[in-house]
């Protein structure tokens, strides 16, 4: 693709207090302006290296680049700039209406929005319409269904105005339609605003589809990573996750789709 | 429950606030008028506008409301409105709704320093003016930095949170009742600290303290954005630009203050920030910027209530005002427990 780097993550090792390894000695980058997903079994350590990346967790000096800039190096305000997060099933039980919960996201933006109250109020109706929740304004997030609920997320993410989108398996308790709906307009966002998105998946057939970069996780270290053609191969799946899959063609779209030995 | 308050989205908050504070400063006038001494209204609004001149008004009574009564009802609005923020502040940082500086042994632990400095003789040494404040503040950050860190922050379940705060109250009545042993003849003071009552009110005390709660409530007036994001949780808060630990600290600790200073001047009364934050929410929402504001009137309407009945319920004397304000919130509190919905405001 030979694009720029975004983020480069080198030598990266993360243990829990107990001492039992949950990454090590990761090495990858992440492309600017590309969808990277994240992929590995239960446990490979998928959430734990996203959340190195947003450095919501503890992170090792000089492990983790943003723009060639040690993240360790960033304040937190700095880095809720360039990074927005979609955590992984979020659900509140606060009674906040929409738009509450995506002013939030304008908190890192505080002093300017206090100068311009205006400009503010623009971001957050334009990340309503980006995200099709417009309507949905002064609903409250309680009251929303899963995949609604995903959008504020993704829209309150994106009035902090990030460089990069994380987020940990926004689709995995959506329903298929809405899971599509989401991928899509992750992929419109990278298009039309410009984003790097990266992403914890578990669907195989949406990685293949939608993203341009897989990073294969396996116990902690990266097995693999490369386009999602390359990595989504017979062989790595099985020596990853175990099991026997097969490609057929995709009739609608004509590109390949993988199936599953469900039999074993 | 399902409400909206969408009704409210199309009055701004302003709104409220406004018709709030008009019915409290209604309410203060009122309760300026009542009393053992039977004043009429006009005779307190003539001492209200006109002070000593009030023409026709006895000299008697225009010492009883000057000196009496309105240190008195303002003593009692102060208090509900810094314990009502001290509320809804411990309820952000735990992200539970059922925290409350009392429930959570933050008064207790306040009104203890008060007894542990009495019994230290500290109050013949220091001017009992902020001697009393300062152990009061001193026992309080000791009980709620302990409940923190007991209870694990802000992971906290409704059960370890609630049971940390049993414990912390069980340990200081445990405590307080030791150093009443220790301090016989000064029984009667201590007792006072734990039931709580606004009859010392007076204008030397408000002075000192007053300001402390003003500025205290002002302060974290502006921290409305950052008790929104503790509510999303360590992780969601961070990654959105907050730094955590500094948020929590400054408003532990002034949240702590708020509570001491009241014990301070008033001793121990519970249940304010547990009733009047619960229902400011179902009227305006979880949001901060609304929702603080709009507890600390209530905050400061109930207790001034609760005050004015502990004043008229008996003929000759006055019962605490502790006492009225925990016969409506331990109740409250109950329904509140019964209608949790696992881990839900």
């Amino acid at each position: 693709m030979g694009k720029d780097s975004m983020i480069n993550i080198e030598k990266l090792s993360w243990a829990y207090h107990d001492g039992k390894p949950i990454l090590t000695d990761v090495a990858a980058s992440i492309e600017k302006n590309t969808f990277t997903t994240i992929l590995g079994p239960n446990g490979s350590g998928k959430t734990t290296l996203l959340k190195q990346i947003l450095r919501v967790l503890p992170v090792a000096k000089k492990t983790i680049y943003l723009n060639k800039e040690d993240i360790t190096l960033l304040n937190r305000q700095e880095l809720s700039q360039e990074i927005g997060m979609v955590p992984q099933n979020e659900r509140n039980p606060y009674q906040f209406t929409v738009e509450d919960m995506i002013r939030l996201g304008r908190y890192t933006h505080r002093k300017q929005d206090s100068a311009d109250l205006e400009g503010s109020m623009k971001i957050i109706a334009d990340v309503m319409s980006l995200t099709s929740i417009t309507h949905l304004k002064d609903h409250l997030i309680t009251e929303l269904s899963g995949g609604e609920y995903q959008r504020v997320i993704i829209a309150r993410a994106l009035a902090q105005e990030p460089k990069i989108l994380a987020l940990d398996e926004p689709t995995t308790y959506l329903d298929p339609k809405h899971q599509l709906d989401i991928l899509k307009l992750l992929r419109e966002l990278i298009q039309t605003e410009d984003l790097t998105v990266i992403c914890i998946l578990h669907d195989l057939n949406s990685a293949l589809t939608f993203s341009d970069h897989v990073i294969l996780l396996h116990e902690g270290e990266v097995y693999r990573h490369g386009s999602p053609n390359q990595m989504l191969t017979t062989e790595n799946l099985k020596a990853v996750y175990g099991i026997d899959t097969a490609r057929i063609i995709n009739p609608f779209t004509g590109g390949p789709f993988i199936i599953s030995d469900t039999r074993s | 429950m399902r409400y909206t308050h969408g009704a409210m989205k199309t009055r701004p908050a302003s709104f409220t606030i406004l018709l709030g504070s008009i019915i409290l400063i209604l309410a203060a006038l009122v309760s300026i008028s009542f009393g053992t001494a039977n004043i009429s209204f006009t005779d307190t609004i003539k001492v209200l506008v006109f002070g000593e001149q009030a023409p026709d008004v006895s000299r008697s009574y225009i010492y009883i409301i000057q000196a009496i009564r309105i240190p008195r009802v303002i003593t009692a609005i102060i208090v509900g409105m810094a314990l009502a923020a001290s509320g809804v502040v411990f309820q952000a940082l735990f992200r539970n709704p059922m925290a409350e500086p009392f429930i959570l042994g933050v008064s207790s632990g306040a009104a203890f320093g008060v007894a542990f400095g009495a019994l230290i003789g500290a109050f013949t040494l220091l001017p009992g003016s902020w001697g009393i404040p300062l152990f009061a503040f001193i026992g309080g950050i000791g009980a709620s930095s302990t409940i923190y860190l007991l209870s694990g922050g802000m992971r906290s379940t409704s059960v370890t949170l609630l049971l940390s705060g049993v414990a912390m109250n069980f340990l200081l009545s445990a405590m307080m009742s030791l150093s009443m042993y220790f301090n016989r003849e000064q029984l009667e003071d201590i007792i006072f600290w734990t039931m709580g009552s606004f009859s010392s009110a007076s204008w030397e005390k408000l002075m000192i303290i007053a300001p402390v709660m003003i500025i205290g409530i002002i302060i974290l007036l502006f921290y409305h954005r950052e008790m929104d994001l503790l509510l999303l949780g360590d992780e969601a808060a961070r990654s959105m630009g907050l730094s955590i630990k500094k948020t929590r600290i400054l408003l532990l600790v002034l949240s702590t203050l708020l509570t001491a200073s009241a014990v301070a001047i008033s001793g121990v009364i519970g249940f304010v920030g547990l009733v009047t934050p619960h229902i400011v929410r179902i009227i305006v929402g979880p949001t901060h910027k609304r929702l603080l504001p709009l507890a600390v009137i209530l905050g400061g309407l109930f207790t001034l209530l609760a005050d004015t009945i502990a004043r008229g319920v008996l003929q000759n004397s006055e019962i605490p005002v502790g006492i009225i304000t925990s016969m409506t919130g331990a109740p409250f509190f109950i329904y509140l427990l019964r209608n949790q919905k696992k881990e839900v405001f």
